[in-house]
Order: structure tokens, then sequence, then C-alpha cells
């Protein structure tokens, strides 16, 4: 069956582009074969020593690695080198490892299901996995968070080992979709250096991938797993920066370039693998989560949260935390969205800043959320990492005393840096996240009214303002790093 | 149109030691979980954290020892105080005996949630234990 495939004409740049792949060293390195491979080895054995520790270990949280490293540093690093790169995370997954090694033994027989091809289910799976940390109090439990990385490898290996291409990571995986819509933000994306290439290019084994020649069974280059063709794609959502279509393209017409942090979010051309984000009421879902997600995990550590539990308990009739959680859920994830873009879309309406429907108007604006979303994540995450980034110097000590191998006696005083110190930290990030926020909006409503464009832009402005006031009180908040919530109701 | 993932190339000599390494990290692991512990019959009885109801700042933990019925005198005991959450600095305190077998000392607890106490004990002839004592609900001020 042939293909035609429309390439948008090129465009002019003023200067090209910071090319990442075109440095010495990372540039050097990334290009390799295999250094997706040499990344994942590592992580592979982090994990594994991770569950090793979190089964046999401590059951401590503070004094084993697969609570430290899982809840302090691994969080921590992620936002914070999407915040400052990309999806290198993804890159690096071991999961990706052990799926490929179980690839050369069962290959996948079946099309992922046509009904199941959105954010839904990962979206889903995303709440799914925050319920479970609190009601589990995942971060307390080394055995818990063990078998959590467990469940992500069966999962893997169950999906990636019945369904064929990326389809975990695509349809199913939590933490890559909160990857994909943090990564929104990141200043550097997996993109073509030159259109015109690829106008000429015959082969698009940017997604096809290379063939032995003779037989179509044995692939010797992947192509784009994701679906992502790569001079149709606009960004990074669905990038898992596999590097694939970098190592596929025989023109070396891929690299991983610079941009300015969240256009994607401003735009709504066609996208590859993806289509319009207008469209997809699916990733707005998504980006929702990821935003108001961010409120609610912050909430679950803070004084206030035992106030309200407690009231819930009482008002419930209840003793046990799941409903009252679930309670707590559908007010971050239902009530307050709905609420806040349900008005904002009516006033916009009314303002007659676009003829669009309540729906279509929410959709499209839930997007310009995603940076404050990601500002309330980095400033959580990254209270954790930097006010307890030397733990890991202690617990690997006693992890590996524990084996008989002496490391020193355990510094249990090595913490991090002060909170006094990290607090304004988190407000930069808020900052950051809220005027992130207002500049999506503001081209948004540039675009939907471009003669009156502060009627869309005033209520939307005013939603992200009721949000980063919220997410201000909250890291204001004393911190209680509760566990059993009802146990004096 | 079919497809199969196999890629072709020099994965496989890292991948048969990636196996070597993962069992040897696994006999470790079993190794130091299958070390003898010592059966000496030493029992904590009586904890007691005081002020009830628990709240950020000093707290005084109080617990009697004792040795087939016989309080246990001289033991040099140290408190030690985790959040449950990894990545906040413990705490420590030492404890003292007051009467015969029964111990006290006091910990700063410097943040409200849920908190683990730890006591460190080492009697004169060189024997060592560790209780557990769990907080839960520290309240902030």
């Amino acid at each position: 069956m042939s293909r035609t495939f429309v390439i948008p004409e090129p465009e002019v740049a003023e200067s090209p582009p910071f090319d990442l792949l075109h440095t010495p060293v990372i540039g050097r390195f990334l290009r390799w074969r295999h250094s997706r491979t040499a990344l994942q080895i590592p992580f592979l054995l982090i994990g594994v020593l991770m569950i090793l520790h979190g089964l046999l270990g401590p059951s401590l949280a503070p004094k084993n690695l697969a609570t430290v490293l899982t809840w302090l540093h691994f969080r921590g690093v992620l936002a914070l080198v999407i915040l400052a790169a990309g999806n290198f995370f993804c890159l690096a997954c071991p999961f990706m490892l052990v799926r490929n090694a179980a690839r050369k033994l069962f290959r996948p027989r079946w099309n992922w299901p046509r009904m199941l091809r959105n954010k839904w289910l990962s979206a889903g799976l995303f709440v799914l996995v925050l319920f479970l940390y609190e009601l589990y109090d995942l971060w307390a439990s080394p055995w818990g968070t063990a078998w959590l990385i467990i469940a992500y490898f069966a999962g893997v290996l169950i999906v990636d080992g019945l369904f064929k291409h990326a389809a975990f990571c695509k349809f199913v995986c939590p933490l890559g979709q909160f990857n994909f819509a943090a990564s929104t933000i990141s200043p550097l994306e997996v993109a073509v250096r030159d259109q015109e290439v690829c106008t000429g290019c015959q082969t698009k084994d940017c997604i096809r991938g290379q063939r032995q020649p003779g037989s179509d069974f044995v692939i010797l280059q992947r192509g784009c797993e994701l679906a992502l063709f790569q001079p149709l794609k606009v960004g990074n959502m669905d990038c898992t920066f596999c590097l694939d279509c970098v190592h596929a393209c025989p023109h070396d017409n891929v690299g991983i370039l610079s941009r300015m942090p969240a256009t994607e979010l401003m735009v709504d051309s066609m996208r590859s693998g993806i289509g319009f984000f207008s469209r997809r009421t699916d990733i707005a879902a998504l980006m929702l989560v990821f935003t108001f997600g961010a409120l609610l995990n912050a909430f679950g550590m803070v004084s206030p949260v035992y106030v309200v539990e407690q009231w819930l308990a009482r008002l419930l009739h209840v003793t046990h935390e799941a409903p009252v959680l679930a309670t707590i859920f559908a007010f971050f994830l239902l009530v307050e969205p709905i609420v806040l873009l349900g008005g904002a879309a009516w006033i916009t309406q009314r303002l007659k800043a676009t003829s669009k429907g309540l729906i279509p108007i929410m959709v499209r604006y839930s997007y310009a959320l995603v940076p404050l979303g990601f500002g309330m994540w980095l400033a959580h995450y990254g209270f954790h990492f930097l006010s307890g980034l030397f733990t890991i110097v202690p617990v690997t000590q006693s992890a590996a005393a524990s084996v008989g191998l002496s490391l020193g006696h355990p510094h249990w005083l090595w913490v991090g840096v002060p909170t006094r110190f990290v607090q304004p930290v988190q407000l930069g990030f808020l900052i950051l996240g809220f005027f992130g926020s207002l500049l999506v909006t503001r081209r948004l409503a540039d675009e939907d009214c471009p003669e009156h464009p502060m009627r869309a832009f005033i209520p939307w402005a005013a939603v992200s303002l009721i949000i980063w006031l919220a997410a201000v009180w909250l890291i204001f908040q004393p911190m209680e790093m509760r566990a059993t919530m009802l146990m004096s109701s | 149109m079919k497809s199969d993932f196999r890629r072709g190339g020099p994965t496989r000599p890292l991948t048969r030691r990636l196996h070597i390494l993962l069992l040897f990290i696994g006999l470790l692991f079993v190794a130091a979980c299958s070390r003898s512990a010592s059966h000496r019959p030493l029992i904590v009885t009586d904890k007691e954290v005081s002020p009830q109801p628990v709240h950020v700042g000093n707290t005084t933990v109080s617990f009697r020892l004792s040795d087939a019925g016989k309080p246990v005198s001289d033991a040099h005991v140290t408190l030690e105080g985790d959040m449950t959450h990894a990545g906040m600095a413990p705490v420590f305190g030492d404890a003292q005996e007051d009467s015969s077998g029964h111990y006290q000392g006091h910990l700063n607890l410097n943040m409200g949630g849920d908190w683990v106490v730890l006591i460190h004990i080492a009697l004169p002839d060189g024997h060592n234990m560790e209780e557990q004592m769990d907080l839960k609900g520290v309240k902030s001020k």
C-alpha cells in the first residue's frame, strides 16, 4: 500500500538551532548506536538493587534504597532533567531493555486494540498510581515500592509481549504520560534539521525502519514505534527520545534541537501520531490530571489534609481511608477542573471571544495549564530532592554494610539543603510555571480573538491565578509526612 | 505488514555479563539476610511517650528493659527518631536509667507527621538490640 506524505514547506530559520547531537561528548555518545542500551543497563542494575533492598532490606523508608531513590532522587532528577533538557528518562528506561530482551523470545502478535488507542487508559492509570501512593503510603513502604517496580516490569512484559510496537509507552505507561506532558515544556526536542531533505526522501526510514534486504522479518533498525513521522512531528508529545529515528534516518537529518519551551502548547497544527490537540479530549484530560494531580499530590503531604480527611470520615461515617481519599480525588480531579474550566469557558463564550462550544474551549485551554502543573510538580519533587539530597550516601553505606561491603560508617545526619533555601526555589518554579501558563494562554487568546484577545485571556488567566495561589498556599503549609490518616478519628 | 523487533548488534556479551552481575547481587542479599541472630530473651516493655497527644517539640520516651523477667541495668541506650518519609533529618538522643531497668530519654521531634522511634540498646556484655516504636500523627503545633 503506498502512502503519500504531505510535508510542510520548509521554514527559513534566522539561525540554526542548537543541536545536542552536534556537541562533542554528549552528542557523540548519543549518536552511538548502542547509547540507549548503555544508559539502560545502569538503570536496570539500580532498579534490581532497589527491588532487592525494598524486599529484603530495612523496612524503614529513610533507610531503604527503594524508597529513597524512588521518592526522592528519581522523581526530583527526572523533573529537573525534563525542565533543563528533555525526556531523557524515557530514553534510559530500563523497562524497555527488559522488553527488548523478552521480544527476542516472544514475538508480539497483535496490534493494540483500536478503542484503546488514546490516553484514557493511561490517564486512568496515572490517577490510579496517585491513589495507591496515598492509600498505601508508598513513600513509607520499601516493600510496596519494590512491588510497584516489579508490577511495572510485569506490565511492560505483558503488554509489549502481546502487542506490537511501543503499545506500553504510548497507551499504558503512567510515568511515560507524566514525562510526555512535562516535556512539552522542555527546551529540546527530537526534530528534523532540514525539512527539504525530508521532502526529497524516498525511504521514510525514520518511521518504517530498515529491514534486512530480502526479509521483512529481520529489522536492522527500528523506525519510530510510537508512530511519529519526523517531518510531521510537532513537539515532544509521545516522544520517548529513543533516538530510533536518529539512527534510522539515512540522511542524518534528525537531531535533538533547541526550541522555545512550551511552544508546542501554543499551536494547534496537525501532529503526526497524535492529530490536533484541540480534537483530543483524552490528551486534554491527561493534561488536567497532570495539572490538578500536582496540587492533589502535594495536598496529601501538608497539615490541612488531616482536618479534611477526618471531617470527611465523620461526614461519610467511614473509618477506612479509601472512600475518604476517593472523595478528595473526585474533588481535585473532577469537581475542581469542571468548575474552574467550565466557568472560564462559559465566560469566554459570554464575552464572545470565540464561537466554539464549551467543551472545545475547555479542551483548548486545558493545555495552557500544563506549565503551571509542571511548576507544581517541580516545586514538590524539588523540595524532596533538595531537602533529602545527601541521604543517598548513608543509605548506600548502610546497604553496602548489610552485604559485607564497608563504605564507612553511615552518616545519617547527611540530609540535604536546608528548607529555608529550598522554599525560594519552590516559589521560583511556581512563578515560572505561572508565567508559562499566562504566555500560552495569551497566544491561544490572540489566535481565538485577534480583535479582542483580552476577552479570552482574562477568564483563563484568572483560572491560572487561582491555581497558582492554591499552589503557593500549599508550599507554605507545614509539612506533615503522614501515613495513616484516620487512626485518631 | 509483519514485524518483529529483533535488532542486530553487539549487545549480547553485555547482556550475558548482566546476568552474572544480577546473580551475584542476588546472592549477596541472600547471604546478608541469612546471618544468624542472637536469641537472648531481652524484652522491652511499658514503652511510653509523653506528652500525649504527641506534637512537635521535646518528647519523652520511656521503657522498661528485662531479661527473663529480671530488670536489666547499666545498658547504654540511644534514641533515634526517623520520619516515615525518606529525606528528612533523623533526630537523636540518649536515654538514662532512672530506676532499676527503667530508662527515659528525650527526642526533639521537629516536624509533624508519622515518626518511627528506634531504641538502640547496648549491654555491658556486648550484646546489642534494637526496638521500634511507631508514633503516628505527630501534630504540628
